[in-house]
Parts: structure tokens; C-alpha cells; sequence
């Protein structure tokens, strides 16, 4: 197995590669030239975690206590439940290896996680109080330190657990500081931090089907109404706030199609998600409907709808009570999704400033960010905020035509005092710019006038041609 | 754990007023909060500031320098949004002092109505303390519509250049300023060396629930780095020689005025 697609180098493989002379840490290149028939698989870290979980979730149901440190790892504590040892494991190792997965699961007991890791791999039971002798024997290499401090032990003789705790800890400690304390009393069979439970992940979902497949939807939005007070009561209930909704659309021949609505402020109120999730239904059957598509709003006819919350929180809405109420991030978190599910995600923008000689190019705009404009508004409101009003400062507006309008300029000697027929009064310029003078760019010169009407204008000529860019409004 | 409601928010604020002893906003006593511009010619004209939940309509010229200003107010108390029809220069509203970060731009589909639409859903929730829109082409039921969804949501809707629009949007308004620039400032000799350092806008108010229809403000809007006093020349000169005559004066009042008086009869 190769950690990735392209250029991967091999992370794990079978005894069988091993006997063909492949080695891990080689390359894709020289696995497959070493093994020309063996498979090579490509490692998928997501997708390991994924089944990883799936096998956490059943082994809930041996302990309540689980601690997974990585993928492939787990520590349950086994204590209070009413039956032996010997039964305890074999039911784990059968929990563990239900398909579909059947993974070859090795289980150990034992009354620390390291004399259980050690357990494990010879799959027995370490009756209490025997820790230390069964550790005892066991390489130095289980405790897993860093590969310095392990060459230094074993140059001074030292390869088992044993012979480390044959050590006075104080002399140990001395050497190679604090942290042996620790080596040696987790070799001793001694392990004071308390087992850290992973977080238990309470699926928030609901699911409806209707009685007749639906093309509507309004009867699918009806059906969501319901699914949402349900989902929302239920994480009331919970006391936590949802963060992404997916609501899943089960098509009458089994396909299915899958809408994700982000909430950037969690929320736990049922008309604030169901606003979002219309908006993204319904602006979804709009894009369909731009593009034309002759088929059904939403694929096929729906006959399930089933609505989960993937992203669930906890805590609440922080208020401060020495300054002004912000705007409610719901409440902009719904408008946001509206205008997104009427125009699309790319209209929302934040603009901002660049250099540039030319007007025109002196802004862009980018992705607008809700959250950071929530928080920056959470920190200037109150008294720095009237003082802010106090500096304001009125500036000349440049309005600039969406398109340069081509204009006829009249010159006195050289210098423009005409618009199309309109007198100048005042005219300051030319500002040459020659922007991608590398590429062929145009040159251009660019003048501020003011007519004899009191308009004042952005004019510009480029090459023989005039044109009227904007207009100060 | 029971999520806060607007009601609970509300109380909230209330609540932490008492508790402050201040207010973040001015309040007339028929209870209307006023956000004060900033500027105390305007101010004044106002009555104390712009009114929360309201329809303003700008119009003539100028009312773009003005837009920015009320935008740069908005984005000091909280979010503001923008409808943009292709023709929004964010490089002036920055140097008006509109917080960008805190802007909303929306582009939607240049049509009238897709831009009224967006007016619609971004003042309905009232999470944004000021919605800019150049002014459509639309009916007046939409304008009356959009006008009652401010006076609900507590959102302002600033309807720019709102006379191109026709009588539609100028009746629903709750408050109408007429905009004109007055003479332009100019920095520096006739030519390359010269720049346009500003102008000056005349605001006179059009209705308005408290101020005096009728009355006027003098705003001078000036470019960044613009020295004071006199380096600048406030009344035009031909780039020819020759200085501006009374009869052109004239000319301009009496084009501005022409341009008034059809928004009187528009509206």
C-alpha cells in the first residue's frame, strides 16, 4: 500500500510482498518493480477514518468508555460490567470483526494501556497485579520513545522493560529527565493518566417519506418544515447548535441527490434552518432553470426526504452587555443564503482596494466573509464607533460608466475644450498610463474636466479615439 | 438549551441600556431612532440624523459623494450592503471611510427587477444598517413594498439617483434630499499640474417627517491630500484663459435648476 497516487512510497504491505523483497519506505516505482504481480493500492486516510468510526460506533455498545488515539487503536475501560474477563474479550474481538468489515481484530485485557497494548498482541489477558511481570519481558521498543533516548538505552545494555525497571528511578531521571519518571512507571505497570473517552457523536437527523412520489417543491418543502421542528427540538433537547444541514432527496429509483447548507453562526432555531434550507432548495431549481434543463426541477420525482445536522456544537450565543447589539448572525446568515439561492454563490462580495494607475483597476472583489465581518463588527461598536462617525470625511465619488462611453472632444491647441458639444470649463490632465507596454498595451491619457453645466467627467484618450470613463456624482 | 429569540435579544439591549445609562443612537420623542451623519450642517437639516427604517431617496448630483458618506456611518455601527449595477466604484467609498470589510456587494442580474429583488432580500432581515441601490425603473407598488419592509425590518434603504427612476421610487420615500454640486474645486495651474480637489454639494430637503422642507446644507467634498485655503480655485477657469463669466454662472444655476424642477414635477 503507497501513501499516494503519484510519487507514493509504500506504507504497509502483506508478508507476500515482503517475501518478493518489497520493503516499506520504498517507491511506487521500485514496489512494483520488486513485485511485478503484486497489487498495489493507493492509501485513502479518509476513508480509513471513516470505517475506523464505523467500528467505534459498535463497539460502543461493549463500553461506554472508549479512547482511540489513532486509527486502528482503541482503549475501552471495562470496569462494572458484569461479565468475566475471558467473556469481555472474546466479545469485543467479535464486535470488532462484524462485517463488513471482519477486520482480523486482536484484543487484549490488561489494567494499563500499555500492558493491554501488550496484551493484545499476544491476544491474552495480564490478571491485575501482574503487570510488572508480564511487562517485564517485553522490548524495550513498546514504550515507544524517541528514537535518541531509545539508542542511548540500549547502548547502556538495556532491551527489556525489565531491566529498565531493575534502574532506580531518581538515577534514571538524573540522565535522562522527568520524562524517565514516566517510562519507568509505565513500565513498572503504574499509568496515572485517566482514560480520555472519545466524544460521543449523536446522530441529529429525520427522515420522511411521501406517499406518492413529488415533483413539487412545495410538497417537498412542506415535508421539510415538519423534518426541521423535529431536528431542531432535538437539539434543543441537547442543548447544542447546528452548523451544516444536508438534507438528502431519495429519488423514486433509488438514486439520491444531496444539497449541504452551511450555517456560518450555529444555530438551534428551527425558522432560521428551514429559511436556509429552502434558500438553497429553491435556489437549486432556479440554477436548474437558468441553464435551461428540460429535466424535472430536481432530477426525478422525490420519494423520501431525509434531513441530518453534520455539524453539531455546543455553547451558546455570546451577547455583551457594554456595547450596541450587532446585527443577529442568524438573521444575516439567512439573507445571505437567500441572495445565494437567488443569484448564486458567486454574488456575494466583499470589495476591496488595490494600486493600480488606472481607476478601473484599482478595486476587486472577492468571496464576502460573514464571519469575519460579524466579529469586526462585534469589536468597533459603542463609543469608538462614534468616534469613528466624527471622522468621516466626504470624498469626490468617481461613477464609472460599465462600458467607456466613445465621446467627440474638441482640442485648442492640443488641450480639450469640448465634450460632445458641451464647453469646458475646467480641464486638468493628461496622466499618461501604458499598462502592459510588454504586451502591445495601449497607452492613454487621462483628464478630469468639468463642463460649462457643472458636470464634472473622467475622460480619457486612446489613440486617435476619446472616450468619457465616468462621471463624479 | 433554548436558543435566544429576537424578543429575548430585544430585551437584551434594552436591558444593557438601563444598565449603561446611554444610548448608541439619538431618539426623537415619537420614539423614531436617528443615526446622526456625522456632519453637522446635514445633522441639522436632519433634525439630529437619518432616520432607522426608512426609504431615502437621493437625487442629482452629488448624491453618490452623500451615499458614501451615509454608507461610511452604517458600516461604523454594524453591516451595510450595496446592489451593485455594474457601476459601483469601491476605491471612492473607501476614501469616504466605508469599512469594505463590512460592505456587502451584491451583483445580481443587471435587470431592474433582479436588482430590486436583491434590494428586497437584503433589507427584509434588517441585519444591515443601510442597503444602497441605484434607483430602477419599477413599479410603484415595488417601491412602496420595499418602503414598508424598511419601516418592519429597521434596515434603511438609500435609493441613489432616485429621479432617473421617475415619480415611483420619490413618493414611498420617507425622505428625499436633492443633491447638486455647486462648483467644482480645482488645485493647481491649468494642465498636468492641475487636479480636481473636490467639489462643493448643495443638499436641500425634499420631505421629511421632522426638517424643514426647503432647507439647504453646503457639503465640500474634498480629495485625500488636498491642501486648505487658497491653493484652490473654486470658481472655474477656461483651460483657454479667461475666467468663468456671470452668464455662464447663470447658465449652470439655470441648467441645475431646470434639472430641479423636473424632479418637483416627477415627484
Amino acid at each position: 500500500m503507497v501513501d499516494k497516487p503519484q510519487r507514493g512510497r509504500v506504507v504497509a504491505l502483506s508478508p507476500g510482498a515482503h517475501a518478493l523483497g518489497v520493503r516499506v519506505g520504498m517507491s511506487h516505482v521500485q514496489a512494483a518493480a520488486a513485485a511485478p504481480e503484486a497489487e498495489i493500492l493507493v492509501h485513502d486516510a479518509a476513508a480509513v477514518q471513516r470505517r475506523w468510526e464505523e467500528v467505534l460506533e459498535r463497539l460502543d455498545a461493549a463500553s461506554p468508555a472508549i479512547e482511540s488515539p489513532r486509527a486502528g487503536l482503541a482503549y475501552m475501560d471495562l470496569r462494572g460490567i458484569p461479565l468475566t474477563l475471558e467473556e469481555q474479550r472474546v466479545r469485543i474481538a467479535r464486535l470488532a470483526s462484524t462485517p463488513p468489515e471482519r477486520l482480523p481484530a486482536r484484543v487484549g485485557i490488561a489494567s494499563t494501556r500499555l500492558a493491554a497494548f501488550a496484551a493484545a498482541r499476544e491476544q491474552c489477558i495480564v490478571e491485575p497485579r501482574e503487570e510488572a511481570a508480564f511487562l517485564g519481558a517485553q522490548t524495550l521498543r513498546l514504550l515507544g520513545l524517541p528514537r535518541e533516548e531509545h539508542e542511548r538505552l540500549t547502548v547502556l545494555g538495556i532491551r527489556r522493560l525489565g531491566e529498565l525497571t531493575a534502574l532506580p528511578a531518581g538515577a534514571l531521571a538524573r540522565r535522562f529527565g522527568t520524562p524517565a519518571l514516566r517510562w519507568h512507571a509505565l513500565a513498572r505497570g503504574e499509568d496515572r493518566e485517566p482514560l480520555r473517552p472519545r466524544p460521543r457523536r449523536a446522530a441529529i437527523a429525520a427522515s420522511a417519506q411521501a406517499e406518492a412520489p413529488t415533483e413539487h417543491v412545495e410538497a417537498i418543502l412542506f415535508a421539510v418544515r415538519g423534518l426541521i421542528d423535529r431536528l431542531a427540538a432535538d437539539l434543543q433537547r441537547a442543548g447544542r447548535r447546528c452548523a451544516r444541514v444536508e438534507l438528502t432527496l431519495e429519488h423514486e429509483r433509488g438514486g439520491e441527490r444531496r444539497l449541504r447548507c452551511e450555517v456560518a453562526s450555529p444555530t438551534a432555531r428551527a425558522e432560521v434552518l428551514f429559511a436556509l434550507v429552502r434558500a438553497r432548495l429553491e435556489g437549486a431549481v432556479e440554477a436548474e432553470a437558468r441553464e435551461g434543463s428540460d429535466a424535472p426541477p430536481l432530477g426525478e420525482a422525490v420519494s423520501g426526504v431525509r434531513l441530518e445536522a453534520t455539524r453539531v456544537e455546543g455553547g451558546g450565543i455570546p451577547l455583551s452587555l457594554l456595547s450596541e447589539p450587532g446585527p443577529d448572525p442568524e438573521a444575516l446568515q439567512t439573507a445571505l443564503a437567500r441572495v445565494a439561492g437567488a443569484f448564486g454563490e458567486a454574488s456575494l462580495h466583499r470589495a476591496e482596494v488595490r494600486e493600480a494607475f488606472r481607476p478601473e483597476g484599482r478595486f476587486a472583489y472577492a468571496p464576502f466573509d460573514a464571519g469575519g465581518a460579524l466579529e469586526s463588527a462585534g469589536r468597533r461598536r459603542g463609543a469608538s464607533a462614534r468616534a469613528d462617525d466624527r471622522a468621516l470625511r466626504p470624498a469626490p465619488h468617481l461613477r464609472l460608466l460599465r462600458e467607456p462611453r466613445e465621446a467627440a472632444v474638441r482640442l485648442r491647441r492640443g488641450v480639450p475644450c469640448a465634450v460632445d458639444g458641451e464647453e469646458l470649463v475646467e480641464v486638468a490632465g493628461p496622466w499618461r498610463t501604458d499598462e502592459r507596454w510588454w504586451s502591445g498595451g495601449a497607452e492613454r491619457d487621462d483628464y478630469d474636466v468639468q463642463t460649462g453645466a457643472g458636470e464634472i467627467l473622467r475622460i480619457a484618450r486612446a489613440g486617435a479615439r476619446w472616450y468619457v470613463l465616468g462621471s463624479y456624482a | 438549551m433554548e436558543p435566544l429569540t429576537l424578543d429575548r435579544r430585544s430585551a437584551f439591549h434594552d436591558l444593557r441600556l438601563r444598565l449603561a445609562g446611554r444610548e448608541g443612537f439619538a431618539r426623537r420623542a415619537d420614539g423614531e431612532r436617528l443615526h446622526p451623519v456625522g456632519l453637522p450642517d446635514l445633522d441639522r437639516l436632519l433634525a439630529g440624523g437619518v432616520p432607522a427604517g426608512t426609504l431615502i431617496a437621493l437625487e442629482g448630483g452629488g448624491a453618490w459623494s452623500l451615499a458614501a458618506v451615509l454608507l461610511a456611518g452604517a458600516t461604523a455601527r454594524g453591516l451595510a450592503a450595496a446592489v451593485d449595477d455594474g457601476s459601483l466604484y469601491p476605491p471612492a467609498l473607501a476614501a469616504a471611510g466605508v469599512d469594505l470589510g463590512r460592505l456587502l456587494v451584491i451583483h445580481p442580474p443587471r435587470e431592474a427587477l433582479a436588482q430590486a429583488r436583491a434590494a428586497d432580500l437584503l433589507v427584509r432581515p434588517g441585519s444591515f444598517a443601510l442597503v444602497a441601490l441605484a434607483a430602477q425603473p419599477v413599479a410603484h407598488s415595488l417601491w412602496q413594498r420595499l418602503a414598508a419592509l424598511c419601516e418592519s425590518s429597521g434596515s434603511s434603504l438609500l435609493v441613489v439617483d432616485a429621479a432617473s427612476a421617475g415619480p415611483q421610487a420619490a413618493s414611498p420615500a420617507g425622505m428625499r434630499l436633492r443633491c447638486e454640486i455647486e462648483e467644482g474645486l480645482w488645485e493647481g495651474p491649468p494642465g498636468h499640474l492641475c487636479r480636481l480637489a473636490g467639489y462643493r454639494v448643495r443638499v436641500v430637503l425634499r420631505k421629511h417627517r421632522q426638517g424643514r422642507i426647503g432647507a439647504e446644507a453646503l457639503i465640500e467634498v474634498r480629495c485625500e491630500g488636498v491642501s486648505d485655503g487658497d491653493s484652490l480655485r473654486p470658481h472655474p477657469i477656461l483651460s483657454g484663459g479667461g475666467r468663468l463669466g456671470d452668464a455662464r454662472r447663470e447658465q449652470r444655476r439655470a441648467v441645475a435648476a431646470a434639472g430641479a424642477s423636473g424632479a418637483v414635477g416627477g415627484g
